[in-house]
C-alpha cells in the first residue's frame, strides 16, 4: 500500500515514514502543502496522512483541492488542534479520520490500515483467497494452515493483490501502489517480486495462486 | 468614605430636625403673641367696663365697684386688680390688696399705651392694661362753673398663670410632635434609603456572580438606575477588557500547548518506531538524534515562553553598561553568515565605525540577534538584507530591511502576536517559534526604546529600532 505523508515537522515525518515503511507501506513524504498536492494529484495513494498547519498551502485547503479533483483517497488528519470544532471542520472538509498529536504510533497504523481496508471494501482484517489467509493486522500469511514468512515488500505486494483478488492487476498499478518515489523505477522490479512471492506461496500438489495474464498483469486466485 | 446610607440618613435627619425646630419655635412665638394679645384685649375690655363705673360729680370722682373687685378678687381666670389714675398719673384708687399711699408705684406708667408684664404683690406673673377715658359727669345741668372732667386711666391687671400653663402645654406639644415626626422620618428614611439603594445590591449580586472562567457576563444596564448607569457602563467596559485579556492568555496557553504537541508527537513517534523491532545501532542512533532534535525544540520553546512570561510579569533587571553598538551589531551578524550563505542572502552594512550607547548589552544583543536572524531567515531566498545604524539627537536608530516578496501589509500588525509566523518560517521549524518578535518588542520596551515595522515598498520589509543613547558621556568617554 502506498501512503502519502504531508507533515512539515521533520523528526515526526521521518519517524512516521520509517515506521510505515517497516510495516511494508510505500511512503511519499511532503513537507509543505504545495508539494503535498503535487504528490496527491498523481492519484496513486491508498491513504493520505495530512497535517493541518503547513507552509505554502494549509492542510484544509489541500484537502478541499483533493476532494474537488474527485480523488477518493482516504485522508487522515494528523494535527495538534484538538477542539471539537477543529475535528468537525476537518471531517466536514472530506477527511475520513482525525488523530490528535501526540499519538501512539500503533494507533496511527491501525487507523491507516482500517482506512485502506474500507477503500478496498474489505470488512475485516483477514483476507482469504482459496486456502490462503492474510491477517492484515498481524501481517501473518498462512496457506493451508502453514505459516509463510515474507519480507515487507513481498507482503505489501501480496496484500495489494489479495485486496483485489480475482481482478487483473496491471504492473503499473502494482508499481504505483507498492512502491514510492524512493524506489528506482527498474523495468522488471515488479516481475522479480512477483517471482519471489510465487516461490514462497507455492505448495507441491496445490494449484498456483498467482497467474500471469500476458500483456495485462497478474491475478490472485480464480478470476471472478 | 463612610456608608452612603448612614450619610444620607444623618443628613436628612439633621435637616428634618432643624426644620422642625425652626417651625416649632416660630409656631411657639406666633401662638404666644396671639394668646398674649388676646389676653391683653380681654384686660382692655375689662378696663373699659370698669371705666364706665367711674363718675365725676362736682369734681369728685366716684366709683362703684363690685365688692369682689374692691377686695382684690380671685376669679377663676386668676387674681384681678384695678387701679384708677388721674390725668397726672397719680393713683386715685386701686384694689385694696395693692399697696396704698404715695409710695405705691402705679401699675402702668402714665405714658404707656400698651399692656405690660407686671409682677403681682404676692409674686406671680401678671399683665396690666389700661384705658384712657373721661369720666361720666353727673352734672346734667351743664353748669358752666363746674370744671370739665379731666381724662383718667383705668388699669386692670390679671395674673397670667393660666395663660402661662397653656403656653407651656403648647410648647411641650410642639416639642413632642417634632420629636415624634423626627422619629417617624428616621424610620421612613431608613426604608426609603434601603429601597433606594436596592439597585446597588442588585448590581453587587451581579458582580459577585462574575467568575474568572466566565467573563462573558455583563451587568444588566436595564436594571441600573440612571445615576448608576455610568458606573455600570465603566464596569462593563472593564469586564470587556478583562475578558479580552483573559481570552488572549487562554489563546496563548492553547497555542503554547499546541506548539508543544508537535515536537512531543515527533519525540514519541521517533522512540516508538525505534522500539517496534530490533534495529542496527545506526538506525537507533538516527532515532535518538531525531528525539534530541525534538527535545531541543521543546526546550527552546519552553525557554522562549518563560522569557516572555518573565518580561510580561515585569521580572527583569537591567545591567546598563557603555559599549559600542556598531561592534555589537557586527558581532550578532557574524553568527548568521552560515544561514545567509545557505539561503544565498546578501547582507549589506551601513553602520558607522563606532556608536557608543549605554544600555543592557546582553539584552540588546538578544534583540539585535533576533531581528537579524529573522531578516536573514525570512528574506527571499537569493535576496538581500540591509543593516543600517545612525546617531540621532539623544538616540541611536538601527534599521534592518530585507526582501520579503510574500509579505502582505495586513500581516504587519499581527507580527508581534505571540506564535504568529510568516508562512515561510515554518520551513525552519527547528528554531523559530513565532515568539522572537513579541520578545524583541518587550525587551525593547524594557530598554526604553521603540520598535516598528513597515513595508517601505512592495516586497521590502523593514524593522526600525530606536534606542535612547543613555548616559554615555560618562567614565567610558573620558
Amino acid at each position: 500500500m502506498r501512503v502519502l505523508l504531508i507533515e512539515d515537522y521533520e523528526p515526526l515525518a521521518k519517524a512516521v515514514a520509517n515506521g510505515l515503511r517497516d510495516e511494508g507501506y510505500a511512503v511519499d513524504v511532503a513537507a509543505d502543502g504545495e508539494s503535498g498536492w503535487w504528490y496527491a494529484s498523481s492519484g496513486s495513494h491508498d491513504a493520505v496522512i495530512l497535517d493541518l498547519m503547513l507552509p505554502k498551502l494549509d492542510g484544509l485547503s489541500l484537502l478541499e483541492r483533493i476532494r474537488a479533483r474527485k480523488l477518493n483517497v482516504p485522508v487522515l488528519i494528523l494535527t495538534a488542534r484538538d477542539t471539537v470544532d477543529d475535528r468537525v471542520r476537518g471531517l466536514n472538509c472530506g477527511a475520513d479520520d482525525y488523530l490528535v498529536k501526540p499519538f501512539a504510533f500503533a494507533e496511527l497504523l491501525a487507523r491507516v490500515r482500517a482506512m485502506v481496508r474500507r477503500k478496498y471494501a474489505a470488512r475485516g482484517p483477514i483476507l482469504s483467497v482459496a486456502d490462503l489467509e492474510i491477517d492484515t493486522a498481524a501481517r501473518l500469511v498462512t496457506r493451508a494452515g502453514r505459516r509463510i514468512e515474507l519480507t515487507a515488500r513481498e507482503y505489501a505486494l501480496l496484500e495489494f493483490l489479495a485486496l483485489r483478488a480475482g481482478q487483473v492487476v496491471s504492473r503499473t498499478e502494482i508499481w504505483e501502489h507498492v512502491y514510492d518515489f524512493h524506489d528506482s523505477p527498474a523495468s522488471n522490479v515488479v516481475d522479480v517480486y512477483v517471482g519471489y512471492l510465487r516461490r514462497k506461496l507455492n505448495q507441491p500438489g496445490a494449484p498456483p495462486l498467482i497467474r500471469t495474464r500476458r500483456g495485462q498483469g497478474y491475478v490472485l486466485g480464480e478470476p471472478g | 468614605m463612610g456608608s452612603i446610607r448612614r450619610r444620607l440618613i444623618a443628613g436628612a435627619l439633621v435637616a428634618t430636625a432643624a426644620l422642625l425646630s425652626a417651625g416649632g419655635v416660630a409656631l411657639d412665638r406666633v401662638l404666644r403673641a396671639t394668646l398674649v394679645s388676646e389676653f391683653d384685649a380681654t384686660l382692655a375690655a375689662r378696663a373699659r367696663t370698669l371705666a364706665a363705673l367711674v363718675e365725676q360729680d362736682e369734681g369728685l370722682i366716684e366709683m362703684e365697684l363690685p365688692p369682689e373687685l374692691e377686695a382684690g378678687a380671685q376669679p377663676e381666670a386668676g387674681p384681678e386688680y384695678f387701679e384708677l389714675q388721674d390725668s397726672d398719673g397719680r393713683v386715685v384708687r386701686r384694689s385694696k390688696s395693692l399697696s396704698q399711699g404715695e409710695a405705691a408705684s402705679p401699675l402702668l406708667p402714665p405714658a404707656a399705651d400698651a399692656a405690660v408684664a407686671w409682677t403681682m404683690p404676692g409674686g406671680g406673673a401678671a399683665r396690666a392694661a389700661g384705658v384712657r377715658f373721661v369720666p361720666r359727669s353727673d352734672d346734667s345741668t351743664g353748669d358752666p362753673e363746674s370744671p370739665a372732667p379731666a381724662a383718667m386711666m383705668l388699669v386692670v391687671a390679671r395674673g397670667t398663670a393660666a395663660l402661662d400653663r397653656l403656653l407651656a402645654r403648647l410648647r411641650w406639644s410642639v416639642v413632642g410632635v417634632a420629636a415624634a415626626v423626627s422619629a417617624a422620618a428616621a424610620c421612613v428614611l431608613l426604608w426609603v434609603v434601603h429601597r433606594g439603594l436596592s439597585p446597588v445590591r442588585v448590581i453587587a449580586r451581579q458582580i459577585e456572580g462574575v467568575q474568572p472562567e466566565k467573563l462573558t457576563a455583563r451587568i444588566d444596564m436595564r436594571r441600573a438606575p440612571r445615576e448608576l448607569a455610568p458606573l455600570v457602563q465603566k464596569l462593563n467596559d472593564l469586564l470587556a477588557r478583562l475578558e479580552s485579556a483573559f481570552e488572549r492568555e487562554r489563546a496563548f496557553a492553547a497555542d503554547a500547548a499546541h506548539e508543544l504537541r508537535t515536537p512531543i508527537a515527533g519525540l514519541r513517534a521517533s522512540l516508538e518506531v525505534a522500539l517496534t523491532r530490533p534495529r542496527p545501532a545506526a538506525e537507533l542512533r538516527a532515532a535518538i538524534e531525531d528525539g534530541l532534535q525534538s527535545t531541543r525544540r521543546m526546550q527552546g520553546l519552553v525557554e522562549a515562553l518563560l522569557a516572555l512570561a518573565r518580561l510580561e510579569a515585569g521580572h527583569v533587571s537591567l545591567r546598563p553598561e557603555s559599549f559600542d553598538l556598531a561592534e555589537l551589531l557586527r558581532h550578532c551578524g557574524d553568527g548568521l553568515v552560515d544561514t545567509a550563505r545557505r539561503r544565498r542572502v546578501e547582507v549589506s552594512w551601513s553602520v558607522p565605525g563606532c556608536l557608543l550607547i549605554r544600555a543592557d548589552r546582553v539584552r540588546l544583543a538578544q534583540v539585535l540577534g533576533n531581528l537579524l536572524d529573522n531578516a536573514v531567515s525570512h528574506a527571499d531566498e537569493g535576496g538581500w538584507v540591509e543593516v543600517a545604524a545612525e546617531r540621532r539627537p539623544g538616540a541611536v536608530a538601527v534599521s534592518i530591511a530585507n526582501a520579503a516578496s510574500g509579505l502582505a501589509a495586513e500581516e504587519l500588525p499581527r507580527m508581534f502576536d505571540r506564535f504568529w509566523r510568516g508562512d515561510a518560517s515554518r520551513h525552519d521549524a527547528g528554531t523559530h517559534f513565532g515568539l522572537g518578535l513579541p520578545l524583541a518588542r518587550r525587551l525593547v520596551a524594557v530598554l526604553g526604546g521603540e520598535i516598528s515595522t513597515e513595508l517601505t515598498a512592495p516586497g521590502v520589509f523593514r524593522v526600525c529600532l530606536v534606542l535612547p543613547e543613555g548616559a554615555v558621556h560618562d567614565a567610558s568617554m573620558r
